[in-house]
């Protein structure tokens, strides 16, 4: 059919679509130049991940494991006083899993606690468990299964337990799982704890009342209660 | 005759030329972005690659650092025979600036996870007698207070262990330590106060006869195994000196209070009476890991356990600093056996004794710095001459600094 220029329709449409046809090609070409570049390989990146939430983890639980520490006591004349009280002794009680209601023994040790890290993306959830242990060269450990003598030297025995805390130190492990459900972890991390210092702290019971520092400035030296311990510990390599 | 209309010659003429016009304007500008975009891409890979050398420092640093977990306390001697000089096994070491910036780092995979892994057993001699650790000193006894203990099974060829006087981790606090130490270096000064520690190799195993009077009684030993050490290698045990004191056969075990007889004290201390002597298991040879990052022309060269592999081509600056932990001992440093003038120090000769600087080294270094400059592939086309000759190759400069965790400082707690 023919317009009124005797001119064939559909010949402009054919200009039109060539001309699209070599800006397309132009784009493709853009689209294939770009790339993106990654600082590390999605395995090493993960493996940060990992590393600095075990880190966390492991820095977390060990600011809170005053509470599982019991101070050493002079030790009482009369029987059962070492069989008694020495296996609670230090972390003592936390490594026997005095603090749990099901205490659950493992590979590295006594379950200390469980849980999940969120992270921000909410698509890398992970997954941990915390253990203790003793460290292996407490002198309990070495000398697991001999007898430990009682006070002066008097008729009573205890047998040297590897649980013993003597040297206030244990081993932290975490393992690290992608879900609740996994077996296998990611990765295990371990850190040696130890009682870097204690004190004991004292404070007045009510907000404006002086506690025992005697420092007339209406403030204690410690949080509420009347005598509290307060315990700090250190990664043994930090 | 049927005449069709088409396009006549001088329209297709025109048509073209103007197609060329615009086309020649867009091909123009497409390839300039192409350029642009390319030039971009490699400023980027320049700079990724640049990372992933840093990358590669810091998981090398983090793993060196930790060391031996509480027994970094010791002054570990060792005995390398493939490397001079270096007497004590430390992490960080090796620091040079010739011929080019160098350094060594040094660890094993050891996390003390589990006594499986990293088990420690009680050291006795094979006549429970008094001993010196000198230069191939005889074969010792790991022993243990269980029948048969399965533990000691396990102990093998290949196996490395640091053998130490327990005194620092059991008998000593960090004030006691303090006193031992030599006030300008912080080293312990191992003529005066002999705690002595080595890190040695196994070279072979068999069943050990516990003596006299180790093997009897409540508090005997149950099971001990004869181990004897390699005298030469990486972990050869041909020390120079005697490590620390001599072992003292110990009283028989048990609870124990300093100065006292077998009765625990206040704060119902189990403890070994001191100079005992106990050996940690930190590795295998197949765990052990030493790494050196080095220059060589224009490449960087990083080599664990004598395999070489190619960071990065084209390196113009390579250099490594490292940060002491204070003053006091930069002053060592820096004082006039020394020509460094800063806090971050370069090359273990400055110091007049190299021995010294590589203790101070291994024990008191806090961060390291790494600072790089790596050249490009192409040209700065700003200042290419018309004909694209000439020009300087672009270049990126990137410096970080890693913080190394050195604590050395005993966490005993009587």
């Amino acid at each position: 059919m023919k317009n009124l220029h005797n001119l064939k329709k559909g010949n402009t449409m054919v200009l039109v679509l060539l001309c699209m046809l070599i800006f397309m090609s132009m784009i493709v070409g853009f689209t294939f130049d770009a790339r993106s570049q990654s600082i590390f390989n999605s395995g090493a990146k993960l493996h940060n991940f990992y590393r600095v939430s075990a880190e966390q983890i492991l820095q977390t639980e060990r600011s809170e494991m005053s509470a599982y520490w019991v101070t050493p006591n002079t030790l009482d004349s009369g029987g059962g006083a070492i069989a008694d009280a020495m296996p609670s002794w230090r972390f003592g009680g936390l490594l026997r899993g005095d603090y749990s209601t099901t205490p659950t023994p493992g590979k590295y040790g006594m379950l200390l606690s469980e849980g999940d890290v969120e992270q921000n993306n909410g698509l890398l959830n992970l997954h941990y468990k915390l253990w203790v242990a003793n460290n292996p060269d407490d002198p309990a450990y070495l000398m697991n299964g001999i007898y430990a003598v009682g006070y002066d030297g008097a008729d009573e025995y205890a047998i040297v337990d590897p649980n013993w805390d003597t040297d206030g130190k244990v081993v932290l492990t975490v393992e690290m799982f992608v879900n609740d459900t996994a077996t296998d972890p990611v990765l295990v991390l371990s850190h040696m704890v130890a009682v870097s210092g204690a004190e004991i702290v004292y404070a007045g019971t009510e907000p404006a009342q002086e506690g025992d520092d005697s420092s007339a400035n209406n403030q204690g030296t410690g949080s509420v209660g009347t005598e509290e311990l307060s315990l700090s510990t250190s990664l043994a390599q930090d | 005759m049927n005449r069709q209309k088409a396009f006549s010659l001088v329209e297709l003429l025109i048509s073209l030329a103007i197609s060329i016009v615009v086309l020649g304007g867009v091909i123009a500008t497409f390839s300039r972005m192409n350029e642009g975009i390319r030039n971009a891409n490699k400023s980027s890979d320049l700079t990724t690659g640049m990372r992933g050398i840093f990358a590669m420092f810091q998981h090398d640093i983090y793993m060196s650092s930790k060391g031996f977990s509480d027994l970094n306390a010791y002054q570990i001697h060792y005995n390398n025979s493939a490397v001079t000089g270096e007497n004590y096994f430390y992490s960080i070491t090796g620091l040079t600036t010739s011929p080019s910036s160098q350094v060594t780092l040094q660890w094993f995979d050891y996390n003390m996870a589990s006594a499986d892994s990293n088990p420690t057993y009680a050291v006795l001699t094979e006549d429970g007698k008094a001993a010196s650790f000198t230069s191939s000193f005889p074969a010792l006894l790991f022993c243990s207070t269980i029948l048969d203990d399965p533990r000691l099974s396990t102990i093998a060829q290949g196996d490395v262990y640091v053998i130490y006087n327990g005194d620092l981790l059991y008998e000593y606090d960090w004030t006691e330590l303090r006193d031992n130490m030599d006030p300008t270096t912080g080293l312990i000064d191992e003529t005066a106060h002999p705690i002595g520690a080595g890190i040695v190799e196994v070279e072979s195993v068999s069943d050990g006869v516990i003596p006299d009077p180790y093997n009897a009684g409540p508090k005997a030993f149950k099971t001990a195994k004869r181990v004897q050490f390699r005298s030469s290698g990486t972990f050869g045990n041909s020390f120079t000196v005697n490590l620390g004191t001599p072992y003292v056969p110990p009283q028989p075990l048990g609870t124990y209070m300093a100065g006292a007889v077998e009765s625990p004290s206040a704060s119902g201390n189990v403890r070994f009476p001191p100079d005992s002597w106990f050996a940690r298991k930190v590795g295998t040879l197949d765990t052990f890991h030493r790494v050196t990052y080095r220059l060589d022309s224009d490449t960087i060269i990083r080599t664990e356990n004598n395999q070489d592999m190619i960071l990065s081509t084209e390196i113009s600056n390579f250099r490594i600093t490292v940060g002491l932990s204070d003053a006091t001992i930069t002053d060592a440093w820096t004082g006039s056996a020394s020509s460094d003038s800063s806090d971050w120090v370069t090359d273990e000769s400055d110091m007049a004794s190299s021995s010294v600087a590589k203790e101070l080294l291994g024990k008191h270094a806090y961060a390291l710095r790494v600072e790089l400059e790596k050249r490009s592939l192409f040209k700065d086309t700003s200042d290419t001459n018309a004909d694209g000759s000439g020009g300087a190759l672009k270049s990126r400069k990137m410096s970080q600094t890693f913080k190394v965790k050195n604590a050395h400082i005993p966490l005993a707690n009587k």
